[in-house]
């Protein structure tokens, strides 16, 4: 019982980038898809003003764009504008854990407004790491004073809470890792806007510590 | 060429790699190590009470100072020096242990005299090189190569050579001929990014505050690294250091309201009387002896290399090897012997000394106790990353051969001793039958070992820390008496002293700024080598167990954005100390195991940057200790000190630093307060607080020229010229000044203000 307590596996992992497949990238984000997108913006403020009250219509589960691995060349699943499609906002509060959040049609929000409010979150999250980060300490940080790069992956669910996290890349040290680690996560994030990452329970985010020595 | 590590053992993560999926980048966070308080603290999360100083802070403070001066504001010590410069030495209390209580090292090596762990600051490596001094107060790390620490450890820290190339010339001046001079070459990373060197030499020198006489200190400091692949590296490092200083004379408080604070040794070299072939020249010392004969001439050096490998991204190796090597003498040399059998029973009595061709005289004689140390030793470490549990295994190995010897020489009318470091044995006062005489022959070889393990447990995301550490540590002494003339029989001990420590520290974090923990070490001292002598004077067993002591820490830590605190109760049991005292089962006096006492107290360190340019460091220490028994001086004879406190140890310190930061300016004011201190165990004598002031400031001059970054600095120490005194004493004390039997405790007197004035330019 002990040993399940002391021991939890899964931390810290240490992954090669260069073992994983190619990271999928968002359609959104591949040129063809802007194109075909842009046209629609103008369409969508209209939309996303509609989409600010609760209605009364039982939402329909849309498969989102990017549900599976997509070829970015394969033509975009055009963005459906279809005004009477609206759903309740999924105002990404505290679901009850575990619980799956109803994906947000695309068509509500644009792919800018996605990437601004991705990017402001982004923000957040940096801004609060730049706060609780720390340089490790004790006998061993003072006699060794390592310094170096270390990229951290961890998963964040939608209600902020930290799923999992692990070493991307080591920096050579293990007081570097594991203090990169443990500022990680011990990090109380933000809860994600709704209108970000569309139809995902959770996000993946990697950071880079690099770690100096007080001079 | 690449340098490859090629040893690639499998890593122990059990993780299934995640499907693949899109990642948001956060980008590059740069963590520095940051220092509030401008360098007197820093944001610590270790769970066991420690206080670091960083460069920061080590560069404000004058370039002759020692590091013991340096940390001096830290909560928890009491610090001083035999003058303002810290050229003829000084000591530090920490938690009311005394330096030969603690464990110092250097950059992981251990410095305390192997016999009596007495240590030196001013033979340490300069300051300029000085990157952090760390201190644990109460409890000494795990992996720390120490068999002597009672009261916690110090660790010195040297700075890594410069990534680029730099040549750097410091000149500091002062009055009472007050001078350093230090050179530091770097010759930056080398082809590849890979090895980088410094090399530095300094003199510096002072003359002693009052009285006649002066401290010449020579030093070399040398660091090379050489970076191999996946964080591994090399690095070699060299300290030499040779110093010769005629010693500062201490005074009891009544020599003080009778000579007066300023009354040093005698300045007028002692005549010999003219020899007389049969009759008995009998020559006295002078009352307040001659300064020339009254020094303290050390060398020493230390070489240490480091092999950090980083065998897997989870498993790193280190291989510490050191050599440690000291030579010298010191004390009141001036001493008296006598020719013929009066002198010495051994080897036929000793020869003529005055060449008046008869044995019957009594001359005065330069001669001390010589120490002659080798001392190598060597540290594994293995650290592995297993689940979430850091683990360290290791071991430390050292092996010492320490002799004391105490030959004689002649000095002349002029007050030159023939040989002052007395290192020529062909200058050596010889017996009859040409066999030199010893005041003392003693030989220790000591071998240390420990063995440790320790566990560092991340529970809750990291919120909660747990650090269990266990080791087994201990010193085999193997001392052998040759005849001497004080102590003409030969004999060997050998002893072992050999404890199982555990201890378990805690740290739960509260919010992302606040800290709670908790922390309790087991720690023990073995007995100095100084046991042997009294005992083996009386040929008796020797009855003499290690000290040790359990310390206990409770404390809170808050890391703000601009306000730093921490603090820490203390409670700690120390049991067995070893001090001069009657011995009822060997029945005589002698060193042995007096009893227990208990110290508990309050540490806080605080620093708070309360404007863009202005930032003030604060530290309190509560201190009280008591000593449990009384002390046995004969069969039914006892001196009170039970619940009596511990000399030398003030209730109240406290210390705090004003700094002011603007571009090329830097000062800062401080200020250390230390409150009434005991000088005897029975209380009978005490010596008041004072409070001293220095004033540090610094201004960065434009890069001219072939000079880049001139800088100018101005150090005042004593800036007020407060009167104080200090205890001169270590982990042993004077028992009873008043009355029958009692003995006048001596004291340093304090240094008055000075100011030294430093430039230092680049090139």
């Amino acid at each position: 019982m002990l040993s399940l307590l002391l021991f939890h596996f899964g931390a810290p992992a240490i992954r090669h980038s260069e073992t994983n497949s190619t990271p999928i990238e968002l359609i959104l984000d591949s040129p063809e898809t802007e194109q075909q997108v842009a046209p629609q913006l103008v369409a969508s403020p209209e939309i996303q003003q509609n989409t600010t009250h609760a209605l009364a219509r039982p939402e329909k589960p849309v498969e989102p764009a990017v549900a599976e691995p997509a070829d970015p060349a394969a033509p975009v699943r055009a963005v459906p504008v279809v005004p009477e499609l609206v759903l309740p906002p999924v105002q990404a509060s505290p679901a009850p854990s575990g619980l799956a959040i109803p994906p947000v049609a695309p068509s509500a929000i644009s792919a800018d407004s996605v990437r601004n409010a991705e990017a402001i979150y982004i923000g957040k999250v940096r801004a609060y790491l730049q706060t609780i980060k720390r340089y490790p300490t004790g006998r061993e940080a003072s006699l060794q004073r390592p310094s170096g790069i270390v990229v951290v992956w961890f998963m964040v669910r939608r209600n902020g809470e930290i799923l999992d996290a692990g070493i991307e890349t080591s920096s050579g040290s293990m007081l570097l890792d594991n203090a990169a680690l443990a500022t990680v996560r011990r990090g109380v994030y933000p809860v994600f806007p709704f209108e970000t990452w569309p139809g995902k329970a959770q996000q993946h985010f990697t950071v880079a510590l690099d770690f100096i020595p007080a001079q | 060429m690449k340098l490859k590590i090629a040893l690639f053992i499998s890593t122990i993560s059990i993780y299934t790699t995640a499907v693949a999926e899109d990642t948001s980048d956060v980008g590059r966070i740069v963590v520095e190590g940051i220092s509030p308080g401008n360098g007197l603290m820093i944001q610590e999360e270790t769970p066991k009470a420690r206080s670091t100083v960083t460069r920061t802070a080590i560069e404000q403070k004058s370039s002759l100072n020692n590091s013991f001066q340096l940390i001096n504001l830290l909560p928890g010590i009491n610090s001083f020096s035999y003058d303002a410069t810290g050229l003829f030495g000084g000591g530090v209390r920490m938690r009311g242990f005394s330096s030969d209580q603690l464990g110092i090292t250097i950059d992981g090596t251990p410095v305390n005299d192997a016999g009596n762990f007495a240590v030196y600051p001013q033979e340490f490596g300069d300051v300029e090189n000085l990157q952090e001094v760390f201190i644990t107060q109460g409890s000494t790390d795990t992996d720390a190569p120490h068999i002597g620490a009672a009261g916690g450890n110090i660790g010195l820290v040297t700075a890594n050579p410069f990534d680029q190339l730099r040549l750097r010339a410091q000149q500091t001046l002062g009055p009472n001929n007050t001078s350093k001079t230090f050179v530091r070459f770097d010759s930056g990373y080398l082809g590849d990014n890979r090895l980088k060197t410094f090399i530095s030499y300094s003199e510096a020198k002072a003359d002693k505050w009052k009285g006649v006489g002066k401290a010449d200190r020579k030093h070399l400091d040398f660091k090379s690294v050489l970076n191999l692949d996946a964080g591994s590296s090399l690095s070699a490092g060299f300290l030499w250091n040779k110093t010769f200083t005629h010693n500062l004379r201490t005074l009891t408080q009544a020599q003080i309201a009778t000579l007066g604070r300023n009354a040093d040794w005698g300045i007028v070299a002692p005549q010999h009387l003219a020899g007389n072939n049969g009759t008995a020249q009998v020559e006295v010392r002078p009352a307040d002896r001659y300064y020339n004969l009254n020094l303290n001439p050390f060398e020493n050096y230390i070489a240490t290399l480091k092999g950090n490998f980083q065998l897997t991204p989870t498993l790193r190796l280190d291989v510490e090897p050191y050599y440690w090597y000291g030579y010298g003498t010191g004390g009141d040399e001036l001493r008296t012997l006598s020719e013929g059998a009066a002198g010495s029973t051994l080897g036929g009595g000793i020869r003529d000394i005055n060449g008046d061709g008869d044995t019957l005289d009594t001359v005065m004689i330069y001669g001390g106790a010589v120490t002659k140390t080798h001392r190598p030793g060597i540290t594994f470490r293995l650290a592995t990353q297993i689940a979430n549990h850091k683990l360290m295994v290791g071991y430390w190995y050292e092996h010492t051969r320490h002799s004391k010897t105490q030959p004689a020489v002649l000095f002349g009318n002029d007050g030159n001793s023939v040989d002052p470091w007395l290192q020529n044995s062909a200058n050596y006062l010889l017996r009859q039958d040409g066999t030199p005489y010893q005041g003392r022959d003693f030989l220790t070889v000591s071998t240390a070992k420990s063995l440790f393990l320790q566990d560092g447990i991340s529970l809750m995301n990291d919120r909660l820390n747990l650090l269990l550490g266990l080791r087994h540590t201990g010193i085999s002494r193997d001392f052998t008496n040759f005849a001497s003339e004080g102590n003409t029989t030969y004999h060997n001990i050998k002893r072992d002293y050999f404890k199982t420590l555990p201890s378990l520290g805690a740290r739960y974090q509260v919010d992302n700024e606040q800290q709670v923990f908790f922390n309790v070490a087991g720690n023990f001292r073995a007995p100095p080598d100084s046991i042997y002598y009294g005992l083996a004077n009386a040929g008796v067993p020797i009855n003499v167990t290690a000290e040790t002591s359990t310390n206990w820490d409770m404390g809170y830590r808050l890391a703000g954005k601009d306000l730093s605190v921490s603090g820490s109760l203390f409670y700690i049991d120390f049991k067995d100390r070893i001090a001069s005292a009657y011995d009822p089962i060997n029945a005589i006096s002698t060193n042995y195991n007096v009893g227990n006492s208990t110290t508990r107290g309050i540490e806080l360190e605080s620093a708070w940057r309360f404007q863009p340019k202005w930032s003030v460091y604060g530290s309190l220490t509560y201190t009280s200790s008591r000593i449990a028994q009384d002390l046995r001086t004969g069969l039914a004879t006892y001196e009170a000190t039970a619940g009596k406190q511990f000399p030398d140890v003030p209730n109240w310190m406290a210390g705090a630093a004003l700094q002011y930061r603007d571009g090329p300016w830097t000062t800062s004011l401080s200020a250390k307060h230390t409150g009434k201190r005991y000088s005897t165990l029975v209380n009978d004598e005490s010596v008041g607080a004072f409070t001293l002031f220095d004033l540090d400031a610094g201004y960065r001059l434009p890069s001219a020229a072939l000079f880049r970054d001139p800088t100018l600095r101005f150090n005042v120490y004593n800036l007020l010229n407060t009167n104080y005194l200090y205890l001169n004493s270590l982990s042993s004390f004077t028992t009873r000044a008043l009355g029958a039997g009692g003995a006048a405790p001596s004291y340093y007197v304090g240094a008055p203000r000075t100011f030294s004035l430093m430039l230092s330019a680049d090139f």
